[in-house]
């Protein structure tokens, strides 16, 4: 059986997929739209940079991806495919309501700003000066981002002794990480403020935010980066036909009682934060989790189907193509049968949902592994 | 004759009734659950056949919503139950006949209440009569 396993995304996240399954002894295709990061050296790597995806066939255990990497084309077979393209960072123009001034910076104004030598930048503020860090200030800002600027703002308490405040909107703090952070910058006399749904005020007296419990006044204000799903995630969606949420972030199947990574396709699987929000120590074990869920898949010498699978009779069928409409896992497609053309289900990459069954109008589809009690035997499901 | 017949997704009915039966409980005389792969495969056939079958109710039991392995098994379900009950309703038979819940794999408690009160209620034909 092919044991290549395809990971999709030139993010950091993709990078840490790729090196789990590379310790898994998995042969791995690494696809992305950028120059990918530097990744181990090993004969079981094939690198596609500046690569797209162009069309994916097959199922579980076979697929089939094109790619377009100019100048050349390349097809790629792979048993499994994992999606980790990462999410996308905003830069802080992009938002026309946060204004444009002097006193307005983006994370990485200031942390350039703190690295360059005093006597070049010549601006270190005063000690009387007060920087407000902003976080989730117009949407949401990502853990990530979030811990990259709560450290920002206590290197730029250490470094320039200036008066440091935080203004949040939903901090969870749910790492060591975080926990460790917040507590040293309390220690350190940094204050954090709940915002209020109110844009800041930036005039040449300096910055005025409102929060919970009044208005804070401010020299500089510094605005933690948004984080947005990649605009590209809709294309390869409907590539892979796996299904996107209403936030636009790839959607795991069941979050609650399943195993995380698990997208509505059998044999494709989610990590990172393509579909989670997370920092990266958050979406390294996310990787260490989509290699343990190719691991399952892939750990036997051959696939097996589910014990319940639905099943057409191509004789009944009349091709409504409602079947295929409304399988949730991309179980079902058109196939010719001898003379006929009717609907059939990939038993591999069946779950047995039996929605199929139940929507065809002519009840041309039964399942297979389920014992249906006599009182209901002329029901679909027979 | 069945009083009660529970046809229920078996990831999350099938579950909350088996955590039950694990603390000891049986499913009272004439109760029957009838196991389906997901929510999304209750045909209107199913309840009508329950109910032809001799069931004073039906209980159709699916996930919440966003917990459906298959992402909209419960809209299904849900949608399903209506039409069997819009069907019972023009029959004049009285909807009260099919009741549809969403459960979890973790309500086995609430799962055992329903059950209760379900089998406890006045027969629907007298109902109607009242
Ligand atoms: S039972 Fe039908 S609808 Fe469900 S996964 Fe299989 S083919 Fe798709
Ligand atoms: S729903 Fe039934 S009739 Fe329509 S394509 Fe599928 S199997 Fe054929």
């Amino acid at each position: 059986m092919n044991k290549t396993v395809a990971v999709l995304g030139g993010s950091a996240d993709a990078g840490w997929v790729v090196e789990e399954l590379l310790a898994l002894s998995y042969s791995v295709a690494w696809v992305g739209q950028e120059d990918l990061p530097d990744s181990p050296r090993s004969d079981g790597l094939r690198a596609y940079p500046r690569s797209r995806v162009s069309a994916v066939s097959g199922c579980v255990g076979s697929f089939r991806l094109e790619l377009s990497a100019p100048p050349e084309r390349a097809v790629i077979d792979a048993a499994a495919i994992i999606v980790a393209m990462g999410n996308q960072r905003l830069p802080l123009g992009a938002d026309a309501r946060i204004p444009a001034h002097p006193r307005v910076l983006s994370t990485q104004v200031l942390a350039e700003r703190l690295s360059a030598p005093r006597q070049i930048s010549g601006i270190a503020p005063a000690q009387r000066q007060h920087i407000l860090f902003a976080l989730d200030m117009l949407e949401l800002s990502g853990k990530q981002a979030v811990v990259e600027t709560l450290e920002l703002a206590l290197r730029t308490h250490d470094t320039w002794h200036c008066e440091v405040s935080v203004l949040y909107r939903e901090l969870q703090v749910d790492s060591d990480l975080l926990e460790s952070l917040t507590r040293t910058m309390r220690e350190q006399g940094i204050v954090f403020h709940r915002l209020q749904d109110a844009l800041p005020v930036v005039d040449d007296s300096g910055v005025h935010v409102k929060h919970a419990d009044g208005v804070l006044d401010g020299d500089l204000l510094v605005i933690a980066p948004v984080v947005r799903p990649r605009s590209d995630s809709a294309e390869l969606a409907g590539l892979l036909r796996i299904a996107l949420g209403a936030d636009g972030y790839f959607q795991q199947l069941n979050v609650r009682s399943y195993r995380p990574g698990l997208s509505n396709r059998k044999g494709i699987y989610l990590a990172g934060r393509c579909h989670l929000d997370a920092d990266d120590a958050g979406a390294r074990a996310d990787a260490a989790q989509a290699a343990a869920n190719v691991a399952i898949l892939l750990g036997q010498d051959h696939l097996q189907p589910e014990t319940v699978i639905a099943e057409v009779g191509s004789t009944k069928c009349i091709r409504c193509l409602t079947c295929i409409r409304t399988c949730p896992h991309a179980a079902v497609e058109l196939a010719a049968y001898g003379q006929v053309t009717a609907a059939k289900v990939v038993e591999l990459a069946c779950f047995g949902c039996g929605a199929c069954a139940a929507n065809c109008p002519v009840r041309a589809i039964t399942m297979k592994g389920i014992d249906v009690p006599v009182w209901l035997q002329e029901a679909a499901l027979v | 004759m069945n009083k009660l017949v529970i046809i229920g997704c078996d990831r999350s009915a099938g579950e909350a009734l088996r955590s039950l039966q694990e603390t000891g409980y049986c499913l009272p005389e004439g109760v029957i659950y009838q196991p389906l792969p997901c929510g999304g495969s209750l045909d209107v056939l199913h309840v009508l056949r329950a109910l032809e079958s001799g069931a004073e109710r039906v209980l159709v039991l699916s996930c919440y919503a966003d917990a459906c392995r298959s992402f909209n098994g419960n809209t299904w379900a849900e949608k399903r139950t209506a039409a069997a009950q819009a069907l019972l309703t023009e029959a004049g038979l009285g909807q009260e006949r099919i009741t549809y819940r969403q459960v979890s794999p973790n309500m086995s408690a609430d799962l055992g209440a329903w059950i209760h009160t379900l089998i406890n209620l006045e027969p629907v034909e007298a109902q109607d009569r009242a």
